[in-house]
């Protein structure tokens, strides 16, 4: 029975001429953001490969100088394309895109592609995950607002269930009706979207976490349109008439996609404001300086440094020692700053988590914001995903630095910078920056609240729809 | 009658608890719009003013660099500090700075998006000026529930919510019949209900901005081309479920037209332009890595002789003959900063000509999507705009050119800095401008799109009765 019913709202969903124009404008749509994303993030792709090579390159070339001239020179890591960042473009629009490494400082990420771009780009982009999280709602809606509705309207449930349908029954086989005809649409979609875009990898990530990836995107976008579409049937049935289901369903769609997502956004902002670029330069200045406690300031710390070194040598001045003692000091004032930047950016990523979280936990009564934070998880081009990449280039920073103040310690002869330099061959001792996205299970713990409220909200939806079956007015 | 009408109307809309909720709830929410906008102008201002103090007070300290006794090894280094623009020309930072203008809070634009000042020396100024604010990118991502997003996506659904049975009610309520034997025209009728709703919002929208004109003292030009702009999309909006209803199909079929309108406005036209024009214009910011690196040296004699020489041949009249070591270390660094910014200055002028190519054409096909439009004329007029930044962008250089000046030209003819050089030091005086020209064409075809909507309205209305 349940089939006959679905094979019914398949059939009739299909001759209506507005459900079928909207499913072809839907495709079309689709076919384009995936063609023009792709366009977008190979080229992107293209130019980012092109400066790194080029970078190292230079690197490589650059002239036989002392170590810390060299590492002066520095190196540049420029933001991967993996191969899911065209499906959702998450923040990368609003992250920079890639930085100058160099001793003593960690710089900012650059070139944001919002600054590229007047104000319209506030209005959001075309993709394909605009597409799935915001227009296939509507296309659901318009499907299911009169699902049980208009049998009620025109008298037709009362005679279903005179023939003794069940209601449970009737809205089971439509659900499965409306269900199958998104799926219809979007299985060969997906699957062919998908697999496109493998073309867009360099093979930093492992194919097989892209593949985890791509399965997990799939099952929750199904789980989303599921969700979206028992909702709607069942707001249908609950509702006295297709005009009022309709009016309910859509301001549920404003609501959750234009409303909750901004005010928990901006309220989360207003509750924990970041400090300004320069108050935090300022700190971290301060802390390098006086020390972190305050009371261990630099200079201090540097004559520490070096009467420790004379005592571990034995020696009693500086002259005498075995070691360059220029570059302990560099390389001791490299580590101290390091854990004053750990300290102030952990401070910052710490407020940023803070703004996000209202968003998060609105997944709760808003199935957008679920998929949208689990879908650019997945994608990697979530804030996670960011920070973990400019974790991955700070480290490569610290890593290099090291590298260069070592080799400046260990060449005592040569304290003065115009006779000791170093060249092609020290220079390729350093590794080209590469960058290994974190893995499938890491990204999906930092969307366990979305995943877990997506998951509730589908049984919250079933019982729903199970206990309030028997109360649904038949006439 | 047309008192009649109007009476009706209003005692129709306060006996609709819901109409009359959906309305209260715009006014509340358009209260906190206005009280966030200003607030985050308010924590630009405090930066702002947290940046100009730290400026303020480096000056005041390193001036005392004068009157030290240079007797002294301190006292000495605090004159070399600020009297040698060796030192001088690196130690002292001057902010460049971008004010909020006064309707900033209601339209924040893309003051979030962009650093609104930057502290620059003398050196290289490729290596200082991009930089970011730090920011969280989700919340950019979300945008800002500002006065200008209550009036650009809000408010078309609360017009919607007003207009979609302004015919279709009075058929399916029987009441269209009684209407058409009336001496009064029919298409009369539907006007002086559409004219109340759009009296209504228009009354909502304009005691929301008004309250934001008199806390940030907006200035009453700017304040009526606000409310002008204001007028024209709600009237764009009204025209838009104008004409819906005089199509007098069923209610439930205009209410879903009118949100596929929304959705084709808001959303739809928008995300395909920005789509379309990023595929279009591709802005490739890579090449610029070689400009923003720090300027290196081979610091040995034959590879400074090399950057004064080039430098010299460009710029003989610095050229003070003196190839010692020590000279020629001392002036490398500016020489060859100055070079840096010449020899990347292609590829920055190439960058902003990309954008604002991109921009262009955003912005001309922005003209037939109103709503775009009206977000727009709204970050014109409040100076939060791409356009104002690409203009403080080469203002900034601009100043950094006379910071060299002052500077570098003093420090390569081997010159001192006095007191009296200071006293005309330079500063940063910009302030961002509205282009009135972009402004009357925006409003122009949103004018146009309102016309044409009420006028087609009437028309079809009469010629279908």
């Amino acid at each position: 029975m349940i089939f006959a019913i679905a094979k019914q709202e398949i059939t009739g969903a299909l001759r209506d001429r507005r459900i079928t124009g909207f499913l072809v404008i839907l495709f079309l749509l689709l076919c384009l953001s995936v063609y023009i994303s792709q366009v977008k993030y190979s080229q992107m792709a293209a130019y980012r490969y092109q400066a790194q090579k080029e970078n190292r390159e230079k690197w490589l070339l650059q002239n036989a100088k002392h170590p810390h001239m060299a590492a002066h020179f520095g190196n540049f890591a420029f933001k991967p394309v993996t191969p899911l960042n065209w499906i959702d473009y998450g923040v990368d629009n609003y992250t920079g895109t890639y930085v100058y490494m160099e001793p003593h400082r960690q710089n900012d990420f650059v070139f944001t592609p919002a600054q590229e771009q007047n104000a319209s780009i506030r209005f959001g982009e075309l993709s394909p995950s605009l597409i799935l999280q915001v227009f296939v709602p509507l296309l659901i809606i318009f499907m299911c607002f009169a699902a049980i509705t208009k049998e009620r309207e025109n008298t037709v449930l009362k005679l279903l269930v005179a023939q003794g349908i069940s209601l449970q029954h009737l809205i089971a086989g439509k659900l499965l009706g409306y269900f199958t005809i998104v799926l219809v649409l979007l299985i060969p979609l997906l699957a062919g979207t998908f697999l496109t875009g493998f073309t867009i990898n360099d093979g930093i990530q492992d194919m097989s976490d892209v593949l985890n990836r791509l399965a997990l995107l799939f099952l929750f976008y199904l789980l989303y349109f599921f969700i979206l579409t028992s909702f709607t049937v069942w707001i249908s049935a609950i509702m006295r008439t297709s005009r009022a289901s309709m009016l309910l369903s859509l301001s549920l769609w404003i609501l959750w996609v234009v409303v909750i997502p901004k005010v928990s956004a901006n309220l989360g902002a207003d509750n924990h404001p970041l400090l300004s670029n320069e108050a935090f330069a300022v700190a971290i200045k301060d802390d390098i300086k006086k020390g972190i406690d305050g009371h261990n300031p630099d200079v201090e710390r540097k004559q520490q440094l070096i009467a420790a070194t004379l005592k571990q040598y034995g020696v009693d001045t500086v002259s005498k020692l075995p070691v360059n003692i220029d570059g302990i000091i560099m390389q001791k004032a490299e580590e101290y700053s390091s854990v004053v930047y750990d300290k102030h950016f952990e401070g910052v990523q710490e407020m940023i988590k803070k703004q996000n979280e209202p968003g998060r936990l609105a997944s709760f009564i808003d199935p957008y914001l679920a998929i949208r934070n689990i879908s650019m998880s997945l994608s990697l081009t979530d804030v996670f995903s960011h920070i973990h990449f400019q974790k991955a280039a700070e480290q490569y920073r610290r890593d290099f630095v090291q590298f260069m103040n070592d080799d400046m310690a260990l060449h005592p002869k040569s304290s003065n910078w115009d006779e000791y330099k170093i060249d092609g061959d020290t220079y390729s001792q350093i590794t080209p920056f590469t960058y290994q996205p974190p893995l499938v299970n890491i990204s999906l713990r930092q969307v366990r609240i979305e995943w877990v409220a997506l998951l509730a909200g589908l049984l919250f939806l079933l019982l729903l729809i199970r206990f309030t079956v028997t109360k649904i007015p038949v006439v | 009658m047309r008192k009649a009408i109007l009476l009706t109307e209003w005692k129709a809309f306060y006996r609709n608890n819901i109409q009359v909720f959906f309305y209260l709830l715009l006014f509340f929410i358009g209260l906190y719009a206005i009280h966030y906008g200003y607030k985050e102008v308010e924590r630009q201002n405090e930066v702002i003013a947290f940046v100009k103090a730290e400026e303020d007070r480096q000056f005041e300290n390193t001036l005392k660099g004068f009157s030290a006794d240079t007797t002294k090894p301190e006292g000495k280094r605090l004159f070399h500090e600020v009297a040698e623009p060796r030192y001088a020309r690196l130690g002292h930072r001057y902010n460049t700075i971008f004010y909020p203008s006064s309707l900033a809070g209601l339209s924040l634009g893309q003051r979030d998006v962009f650093p609104y000042y930057h502290k620059l020396n003398s050196h290289s100024l490729y290596m200082q000026v991009f930089k970011n604010e730090l920011v969280n990118p989700q919340k950019l991502l979300a945008g800002n529930l500002d006065i200008s997003f209550i009036i650009v996506f809000l408010f078309p659904l609360l017009i919607i919510a007003f207009c979609y049975g302004l015919v279709s009610t009075e058929i399916e309520n029987g009441t269209y019949s009684v209407l058409k034997t009336q001496p009064v025209a029919f298409s009369k009728i539907i006007f002086l209900k559409v004219s109340f709703r759009y009296l209504l919002t228009f009354a909502l929208a304009t005691l929301l901005c008004v309250d934001a004109f008199i806390y940030a003292g907006v200035p009453v030009q700017a304040a009526l081309l606000w409310l002008l702009i204001v007028s024209l999309y709600l009237g764009f909006w009204h025209g838009v479920a104008f004409c819906i209803a005089s199509l007098q199909k069923n209610s439930a079929s205009n209410a879903m037209s009118l949100l596929a309108l929304w959705l084709l406005f808001l959303v739809v036209l928008p995300s395909l332009t920005n789509a379309v024009s990023i595929y279009k214009y591709p802005v490739n910011p890579t090449h610029l890595s070689n400009g923003i690196r720090r300027i290196q040296l081979e610091e040995t004699k034959d590879g400074l002789f090399k950057v004064a020489s080039a430098f010299y041949q460009q710029y003989p009249w610095y050229n003070d003959r003196d190839t010692s070591m020590e000279n020629l270390y001392k002036k490398g660094y500016a020489m060859a900063g100055i070079m840096g910014d010449e020899k990347a200055k292609s590829g920055v002028v190439r960058y902003y000509a990309q954008i604002r190519n991109r921009d262009g054409w955003t912005s001309q096909f922005n003209l037939i999507s109103p709503a775009v439009q009206t977000q727009q004329l709204f970050n014109y007029l409040a100076c939060t705009d791409i356009t104002n930044y690409l203009n403080y962008h080469e203002e900034v250089e601009r100043f950094h050119k006379r910071l060299v000046r002052f500077y570098v030209h003093p420090f390569l003819l081997n010159r001192q800095l006095s007191v009296k050089d200071y006293q005309h030091k330079p500063s940063f005086r910009w302030l961002p401008s509205v282009s009135y020209s972009r402004i009357g064409i925006g409003i122009s075809f949103l004018a146009i799109w309102t016309a044409l909507l009420w006028v087609g309205a009437h028309f079809i209305l009469k010629r279908s009765n």
